[in-house]
């Protein structure tokens, strides 16, 4: 039952209107059952290997908690990381149709491992160090770990923001009208754009690849929006859906296609997963590293790239992808000084368009690896981009121009034209529509609007799955 | 209570808009000739030869060629990506505007067959919804399309990158009171500037591939059978010429397929034209891709093809 459904939009409805039926205290039971359900129905093997894992990891915080010997202390936590990585690296292994390569089609057999995993993981480690200051009960983890809007792709929840929330339920009314807006805000950007913009990126990536680098050079680009509005819409209509049943999740993304160095877009893109990893793999390297300075840090960020990268797939793809980030990274820690004094030397205006452009580019080269189904065909795609004489197809502009003078493909400029649109005006305007529906105001305007779009111009035909559910 | 109030008067506009919405898409998308099936279905487009099938008829039949040479009206009927369903509704809808040709000429390659190649385009007939055999063909051959009619403007909607242009392009007509298409004989030669073989096509068939045959292509065709017999119009199926050169190499089991096709043929009685013997079928050069022929080397086909036409008008087709 993928978001972007009919199907679910009813399972959704049905879940709320049942909760204002329920008494608060009943409330988590529905959440836990509907869950399960919503799990289920993917497939029911991952339903049971999610509640093994659930029930492992709690005992294992109950022996924690329990524990006064720091010893055994020690082994139980240790175990529970162990096991929750075992868990997530042979699943991995298992579920061959996703792991290695790019494909929003797999069937998801452990869904969500990824995600919950790492939950897990900041469980017992907040638990061993103390950090929650609160008692856990199992049906608080259980809800903490498989509580279904956050499923599939995230965000990675911090158990000490998301379980507070749901052992004292927010005023469902309040978040209500702003959830089912911050829905379909998601919706538009999933079907009207994403989608839109999966044809062309999928047509040059996994048919007819292109040899010239102008092409690709685009394609690039447009898959890094595309990435953008399919992960960020996903996690509109999962902070959306939370919304409506009473629980904030973590915005995963503060408009990271306008930032002006990696180091900001990394402030602003997947902002759950940054967290987790700067907290949890980070933060504890670069501690036990501090005596070597720049070199700790830089060793530091190449360590959590580099799982960054594993956690993505086993792939040489998803590990060029988080290499180039951390080089990136590495490049901008060195160069600080000569960028602070560039940036004294020009206008601010022309410094923040130049930083932004330079960004964008590093951040869609770094995609063909993310989205290539192989290391070859990553470097046949890099290579045309910066061999100059690939760069421009011969008589480009003889045979664009033939083909407007004809009438030729006028369709395929006319969808290009509008998804190009839509893409501006998103871009432009989403952060100033994220304000208007933060308001608990129905927004009947915003409404009519967003539904016209969608059945407008959204895609239909071939519902692909959301990019970071393969994970 | 407030947002309540809104929430419904949204919903309310929202049904509104797109009942109007719906509308103007039927008004408009009607007007546009340049859609085959509405301009067949409109206009009387009178022709005594048809040729109907894929893309391959439709960017090597030119009608003029045959016309010229034969003295019969010709119009080529083949659209992109069709497969025989779509081929059987456009004949069904021709023939509910237009009287019955003498002759249809309808292609069938070993990959028409085969599932994997070209397909039902549902969005070709949302103006015929209403018609009972288009909606049947319709609910068989698209049934998630067809699941979702029932909601006002989703007919549209749903192939709506398909839809928007010649909707427009419909307005565009409206407004110039338009009632030819662009392409009048129904004939497209996109290849008129490149004259060389395809790199693009290149590993299409790189791999050993073997076709499979396909009971509801099988099906399709016997309804286009059925229909000409019923309208009393030789029909003759067709093959032209591809590049054996390239494609002897990687089809496997093409004769085979040949075989079954020759077989219907034989056993309903028609004609199966095929041109492996010419010499064309080896030359590269004369090819844009494996199946499409450049154009000046078309327009010989044409010409060869229209003279056994005419030759089998005169003595029979059987």
């Amino acid at each position: 039952m993928p978001f972007n459904t009919i199907e679910y939009i009813a399972f959704l409805l049905l879940i709320v209107g049942t909760s204002f039926l329920l008494k608060k205290n009943q409330i988590n039971y529905l959440l836990i059952l509907s869950s399960s359900l919503f799990i289920g129905l993917y497939n029911i093997e991952a339903l049971l290997f999610l509640f093994l894992s659930v029930c492992v990891t709690y005992l294992l915080n109950r022996k924690i908690e329990n524990c006064n010997k720091d010893k055994l202390k020690k082994l139980y936590y240790r175990s529970g990381i162990f096991i929750n990585i075992f868990f997530l690296i042979s699943l991995k292994f298992i579920e061959k149709k996703s792991f290695g390569t790019f494909n929003t089609e797999s069937i998801l057999v452990f869904i969500g491992i990824s995600f919950y995993s790492l939950q897990n993981i900041a469980f017992l480690t907040d638990s061993y160090f103390k950090r929650l200051k609160f008692k856990t009960t199992f049906l608080e983890f259980s809800l903490y770990a498989v509580f279904f809007p956050k499923i599939l792709a995230g965000p990675i929840e911090f158990p000490k923001e998301f379980i507070p929330q749901i052992q004292s339920l927010n005023d469902r009314k309040q978040l209500l009208i702003e959830g089912s807006q911050r829905i379909l805000l998601g919706l538009v950007k999933k079907i009207v754009i994403a989608d839109r913009l999966a044809e062309l990126v999928h047509y040059n990536f996994d048919l007819e690849t292109s040899g010239f680098g102008v092409t690709n050079l685009v394609v690039a680009a447009i898959f890094t929006f595309q990435l953008y509005f399919d992960f960020s819409g996903y996690t509109d209509i999962a902070i959306g859906s939370s919304k409506m049943l009473g629980i904030d999740l973590k915005e995963n993304f503060q408009f990271p296609l306008g930032s002006k160095s990696i180091t900001d877009f990394w402030r602003k893109w997947h902002i759950s997963l940054t967290s987790w990893l700067t907290n949890y793999i980070f933060y504890p390297l670069s501690f036990r590293m501090r005596k070597w300075n720049k070199i700790g840090v830089i060793i530091a960020i190449i360590i959590t790239f580099l799982i960054s990268g594993i956690w993505h797939g086993f792939a040489l793809t998803f590990l060029m992808y988080a290499l180039l980030h951390s080089l990136y990274l590495i490049i901008e820690i060195i160069t600080q000084n000569q960028r602070e004094k560039f940036k004294q030397l020009i206008p601010n205006t022309i410094h923040t368009i130049i930083s932004t452009l330079i960004t964008f580019n590093l951040v869609s080269l770094s995609l063909i690896f993310f989205r290539s189904e192989s290391l070859n065909k990553a470097i046949f795609i890099l290579k045309s981009i910066f061999d100059y004489k690939q760069f421009f197809p011969p008589n480009w502009e003889r045979d664009f121009f033939a083909k407007l003078a004809t009438g030729g493909e006028l369709d395929i400029l006319f969808n290009f034209f509008v998804t190009s649109i839509l893409l501006l005006f998103m871009l432009f305007l989403e952060k100033k529509i994220r304000t208007i529906i933060q308001k608990n105001n129905f927004n009947w305007f915003y409404f009519t609007i967003c539904i016209l779009v969608i059945l407008m111009f959204g895609v239909f035909k071939s519902r692909d799955q959301f990019i970071y559910s393969q994970f | 209570m407030k947002n309540l109030k809104k929430i419904a008067f949204s919903i309310g506009l929202v049904i509104c808009l797109l009942f109007m919405l719906e509308k103007v898409y039927d008004h408009f998308i009607y007007q546009n000739k340049n859609i085959k099936t509405n301009y067949i279905a409109t206009e009387k487009v009178n022709a005594e030869i048809l040729f109907e099938g894929s893309c391959i008829p439709y960017q090597t039949i030119n009608p003029s060629i045959i016309q010229n040479e034969t003295g019969l009206k010709t119009y080529n009927l083949a659209s992109n990506h069709s497969d025989l369903a779509e081929n059987y509704l456009n004949i069904y809808l021709y023939l509910n505007n237009n009287p019955a040709p003498k002759i249809i000429f309808l292609f069938t390659g070993p990959e028409t067959f085969d599932e994997n190649y070209n397909g039902f385009n549902s969005y070709r007939y949302t103006c015929f919804l209403d018609d009972r055999k288009v909606d049947e063909v319709i609910n068989e051959l698209d049934p998630n399309y067809h699941k979702y009619l029932w909601f006002p403007f989703m007919k549209y909607a749903y192939y709506n990158s398909k839809i928007t242009f010649p909707v427009l392009q419909g307005v565009k007509h409206s407004l110039n009171n338009k009632h030819l298409p662009y392409l009048i004989d129904g004939y497209d030669s996109p290849f008129k500037t490149i004259d060389k073989f395809n790199p693009l096509y290149k590993d299409l068939y790189k791999n050993q591939i073997e076709f499979q045959w396909s009971k509801n292509r099988e099906k399709y065709l016997m309804k286009i059978i059925n229909l000409c017999q019923a309208s009393k119009i030789q029909l003759v199926l067709f093959d032209p010429p591809s590049l054996l050169l390239n494609i002897k190499k990687h089809q496997n089991n093409r004769q085979i397929i040949r075989k079954k096709i020759k077989a219907i043929a034989l056993k309903n009685n028609i004609p199966f034209w095929t041109f492996d013997s010419l010499k064309v079928c080896y030359q590269k050069e004369k090819f844009v891709s494996n199946y499409h022929l450049i154009e000046s080397e078309s327009i010989k086909f044409n010409k060869t093809l229209a003279k056994s036409i005419k030759r089998k008008i005169k003595y029979g087709f059987n």
